[in-house]
């Protein structure tokens, strides 16, 4: 009788049926609507003011062809953050530790960034395979190297997000499993154990938050390479 | 119809964006879901242009999901994949 650490992460089916379609549904349950009145109430404004700073914040360094792209990098900012930080409460799903979700977005978002860029501007596109000042003899190796980066960002996005989330559940589980199976028999230790969950649950506060963020930067900066 | 008026009034201002502006996001949207399809139920098709070890691990993702999805009350075969949980935290 051993107990399986990552029965946490499979996903939730009832009766056959996905379950982790309404777990990716809550964070559009959870926020305001846009209020057709001049003036909204606190909550929309709170709302509004953070997508507000964080659009200006993530889309200065960009040209305003890719402005477009603005709709859809709050949205999933928004939505990364949700999901995260919904999974650190007890007993709930947390969809972004599926490596599948996290590379559906990954692929998608990274594949178009490039495909802009061989569209507006394939010159300029290519030239990123090779950087600048690079002595002559190196010039193949480098651009299979660049070439590498290019192909592994994709890979990189999914699985950082995946494995940080993963990483962080599974020792919250391990740290309470300890605590638990402590308590009555050392009591220090349990206590101890309880005081490194605090903090634990704290930073995974933190992380849940910047990883999300992390994930939309990257994109954003590989969307003002091809831009 | 409230649910088909709320549908048109979705498209009506989202299509600038899905027709234009992220029309390069459909070729992954694309890929991804042909790469999901494949691995999730193309093990037999696999069979035929693949190596046996590359249809072997289809095969066992596909199947091994499964069983992990089915519900407790089904029973478990000899080959779970997941032991069932037996602690009082999980």
């Amino acid at each position: 009788m051993t107990m399986n650490l990552f029965n946490q992460f499979l996903s939730p089916t009832f009766l056959g049926l996905p379950l982790i379609a309404i777990a990716l549904m809550a964070p559009c349950l959870l926020y305001p609507s846009p209020a057709p009145w001049w003036q909204s109430n606190r909550w929309t404004t709170l709302q509004n003011w953070f997508i507000g700073s964080f659009i200006k914040q993530i889309l200065s360094p960009i040209n305003t062809k890719g402005h477009s792209w603005a709709l859809l990098l709050a949205t999933l900012m928004v939505f990364l953050i949700t999901l995260n930080t919904l999974g650190l409460l007890p007993y709930t799903f947390t969809p972004t530790t599926q490596l599948s979700l996290n590379m559906a977005f990954a692929v998608p978002l990274w594949l178009a960034t490039v495909i802009m860029g061989f569209r507006n501007s394939p010159t300029h596109a290519l030239g990123h395979l090779l950087p600048e000042g690079t002595p002559t003899p190196l010039v193949p190796t480098l651009i299979i190297i660049e070439s590498i980066s290019l192909l592994i960002r994709p890979l990189a996005l999914g699985v950082r997000l995946t494995a940080n989330l993963t990483a962080g559940h599974l020792l919250i589980q391990l740290v309470s499993s300890a605590a638990f199976s402590l308590l009555l028999s050392q009591t220090t230790a349990a206590s101890l154990a309880v005081g490194l969950l605090l903090l634990l649950t704290i930073l995974e506060i933190a992380v849940a938050m910047i990883q999300a963020y992390v994930f939309v930067l990257l994109l954003s900066l590989y969307l003002q390479e091809n831009v | 119809m409230p649910a088909g008026s709320a549908f048109g009034n979705w498209w009506s201002l989202m299509r600038p964006y899905y027709t234009k502006a992220y029309q390069e996001m459909w070729v992954g949207i694309g890929i991804m879901t042909v790469l999901y399809y494949k691995v999730s139920y193309g093990a037999a098709s696999l069979n035929k242009v693949c190596s046996k070890r590359l249809t072997e691990l289809s095969l066992f993702i596909s199947v091994r999901d499964l069983f992990i999805n089915t519900p407790k009350w089904f029973g478990y075969p000899i080959f779970f994949y997941s032991e069932p949980k037996l602690s009082l935290i999980n």
